[in-house]
Formats: C-alpha cells, structure tokens, sequence
C-alpha cells in the first residue's frame, strides 16, 4: 500500500489491520460527511463495538464524538468540552444575523410545536414549517435574510420545508442532529432564557446554572453556557 | 520525548484548531502560529499570512457515501457550480507543471467568456447571475477567493490537498475548456509569476 502520511491519524491507523483499517476510516467518513446519520447495519465500523471505539478515538482527536440518533443511527457532533472550550474562547462563526434567523426558525418550528405538546422528545428535527411571514422582523432587512436563508441552507442548519402552498417554508436542517444531549439541552435552555426570561422555568434554569438575575449580558451567558458542559 | 501533561495539551491544542476549521472552514492565522497536526499550511502569496486546511488521511474521503446511498450536504445548483469552479481552475491555474496553490488571478471577464465558449453560444444575460452565484458559494466554502468589488477571482486554500492524481485529471480537464482571454487586472498583482511559494504539509512529531 502506498498510503501518504497523516500526522495526527496515523498512530492510531498503524496499530490496525488493513481491514480494520478501512472500515474505521469508512464509518468514520460515513458520520462526518454524510447529510442526515447513516444506519449503523451499514457498517462494520459502527456495527462492531471494537471497531466503533477506534472511530470514536479518531473523532476525538479532532473534537468530536459519536451521537446516536434514533437508537439505530449515528451521526458526528462536536465533543461538549471542545464546544465549550471554544465558547469560552468567544469562537463564533456564524454571524449575528445568521443566528437570529436561525433562532426564528428554531423557535417556530420546533419550539412553539413542543410547548403545544404537537413535539416531544428533545430533539432539534421537526416537519413544522416556519413560513417567511414568520421570519419577518423590523430588525432584519429582506436583503439580509435572503442571503442568511441562504448560508444557512449552504450549512445545513436550515432545508426547505416540502410544504410550498403559502410561498417557501423552511424546517430545521440536518445539522440539528449532531447535537450531543447536553448540547440539545443547551439550546433548549437558551431559548427559554430569550423568549420567557420571567417565567418559573428560565428561573429554575439560571438556579441550575449558578446564574442569579434575568438581565445577564451575553458575555455572562457565554460563560454560562460552559458550566454547563 | 514529550511529558504526559504536554502530550495531553497538545491534543487539546489539536482538538481545539481542527473544532474550528470544521466549523468555520479553512482559517487564516498569523505565519507564526505553532503546526497543527493534520492540518496543511497555505501560506498567502505575499506571505503575510497562512491558510490551515484540513486534510484526511488516503482512504477517508465522499467516496463511502456513493457506495451507502446516501448523500452529502447538498450544494445548490451543483452542476452550474462544478462548472464555474472548473473555469476558474482553467484561468488561474496558469502554470500546470506546479500546485495550483496559490496561483494566479483571473477576472469575471475570462470566466465570463470561458463560460460562454463551454457552452458554445454568445454570452447570454442569465448567464451573469448562475456565474456570480457560484462564485459566491464557491468562495464561501474556500474553494476560491472571489473580490467582488474587482471582479477578481484567485484559487483557494482548499486546492493545496489536491493530489498529483487529482492535478492530472484537472489538467486534462482545463485541456477541453476554451482558452481564456488574457486577464487584465485592475489591481496590480501581488503574486509572483513563477515559483509558487513553498508550502508543506506539517507534521507532529
């Protein structure tokens, strides 16, 4: 074989067979570059426990961990102590106006369905389209959410919804997945904190989180977030 | 040898770096930013700063998703996109017995009319939003350097990982393009007409 080098794979590939060696680096292709999680009965590299623990290790070198969804598939996020490292660090590449169009989304489509009971669970997926009536702020130009729509559909954040009847939709992307539990939770927790700060259960989070009045700013809930993790 | 406690600072340093370009795309740092390993260097043309780039080890790639059946983050409007990124390949990688990286510049005029000429057919008025759409995009994910104030068009980091296999099959590819026009710069360029700046792919010992 004549594989080039990889410094930081490497001494982890050599110590394996070339078989092994292959179904590890395809699993972990398979979770890293696939759209939506892949089914783990399609590969030996997530089917196999032993082979499994190399593709975790091979994701942890570069910050990331295996999630499970669904109890059958798998899927790549970033590992919560890197997530909170960076958060720490002020690490933020999206920008403001992606996020607050990213919120809208979040909250219309799955927020506002789970506190009618319509979602349960925790996860971030949801078939509730948020229409661009609902998108429309006073904040935002029309210009401006056009192209965050866009970046974010680029991203993956964020996927036209299949109902077209009122105009385009849109529906949380594929993204959403990769979230480690404690990272669904986080979202949860922040986007009670910004809709509902007065309400028993923003209280009951900021106690939780060792954070004691409704007015932090954001560098404090930044912060927050790490302790978290 | 390292300490234990170093080894594990290192990782995290590791771990830390590769979080990022994951999430942000291929970063550009100062020239003095200590190696990361896995991640190769694309130092700019002037040489004031270096792109990270993160590179997967032979056998890890796309290529396991066409054998699942299962898809990767679309792109939107993939063919037109594929088509631009390919001209703009035919007219900024000028000298082909070297890495693409980092290249010439090009302008929207060549792409313009390298586009026209791939399709056959005099340069049609649509033809101008499919064009700065995919350049758009191509330069979001770092596969090119689009000024669009310009209308300057560079390669991007991301081209450093391309292999000798890989420069091969583009060469052939550009081959078939139309010649592009020579370029006329509105800006005097930076880069230097021969010699591409060395660039390495940096290891952790």
């Amino acid at each position: 074989m004549s594989e080039s080098q990889h410094a930081l794979f490497d001494p982890l590939l050599q110590d394996l067979s070339d078989r092994a060696r292959d179904e590890v680096l395809a699993a972990f292709s398979a979770v890293q570059y696939a759209a939506h999680p892949v089914a783990e009965v399609q590969l030996a590299g997530l089917r196999d426990v032993t082979l499994r623990r190399q593709v975790q290790k091979m994701l942890k070198l570069i910050g990331r961990v295996l999630v499970q969804v669904d109890g059958t598939h798998w899927t790549s996020g970033y590992s919560d102590d890197i997530a909170a490292a960076l958060t720490a660090q002020g690490w933020q590449p999206l920008s403001v106006v992606d996020r607050a169009v990213l919120v809208l989304v979040l909250i219309h489509s799955v927020a506002i369905p789970r506190s009618e009971g319509i979602l349960t669970g925790d996860s971030w997926k949801s078939a509730r389209p948020t229409t661009v009536d609902e998108l429309r702020t006073t904040k935002i130009s029309g210009e401006e959410r056009r192209l965050a729509l866009q970046r974010l559909r680029a991203a993956g954040l964020i996927q036209l919804s299949g109902d077209h009847s009122g105009g385009p939709s849109y529906i949380p992307g594929p993204q959403l997945q990769r979230l480690t539990p404690a990272a669904r939770r986080r979202l949860q927790d922040q986007l009670i904190l910004a809709a509902a700060p007065a309400s028993p259960i923003a209280e009951a989070i900021r106690a939780r989180n060792g954070t004691a009045t409704p007015l932090d700013d954001a560098s404090s809930s930044a912060e927050q977030e790490e302790g978290v993790a | 040898m390292s300490t234990p406690s170093e080894a594990v600072e290192r990782r995290l340093y590791n771990a830390l770096w590769w979080a990022k370009v994951q999430s942000a795309g291929p970063l550009e740092v100062e020239p003095d930013t200590p190696a990361v390993a896995g991640l190769t260097r694309a130092a700019e043309p002037d040489g004031s700063t270096v792109w990270l780039v993160p590179t997967m080890p032979s056998g890890a790639g796309h290529a396991v998703l066409d054998e699942l059946g299962t898809p990767p983050v679309a792109v939107e409007q993939p063919n037109e996109t594929a088509r631009v990124l390919a001209i703009v390949v035919a007219c900024c990688w000028t000298d082909r017995s070297g890495s693409a990286w980092p290249g010439a510049i090009g302008t929207l005029t060549q792409v313009r009319a390298v586009y026209a000429g791939m399709r056959g057919r005099a340069e049609q008025s649509s033809d101008l939003t499919l064009i700065i759409g995919s350049l758009r995009r191509l330069h979001a994910t770092h596969w090119i350097r689009w000024n669009e104030k310009a209308g300057e068009v560079r390669l991007g980091p991301r081209v450093i990982n391309w292999t000798p296999a890989d420069q091969a099959t583009l060469r052939d590819l550009c081959r078939h393009l139309p010649d592009p026009p020579p370029a006329i710069l509105s800006t005097t360029p930076d880069t230097p007409t021969s010699d591409p700046l060395p660039t390495s792919e940096v290891g952790d010992e």
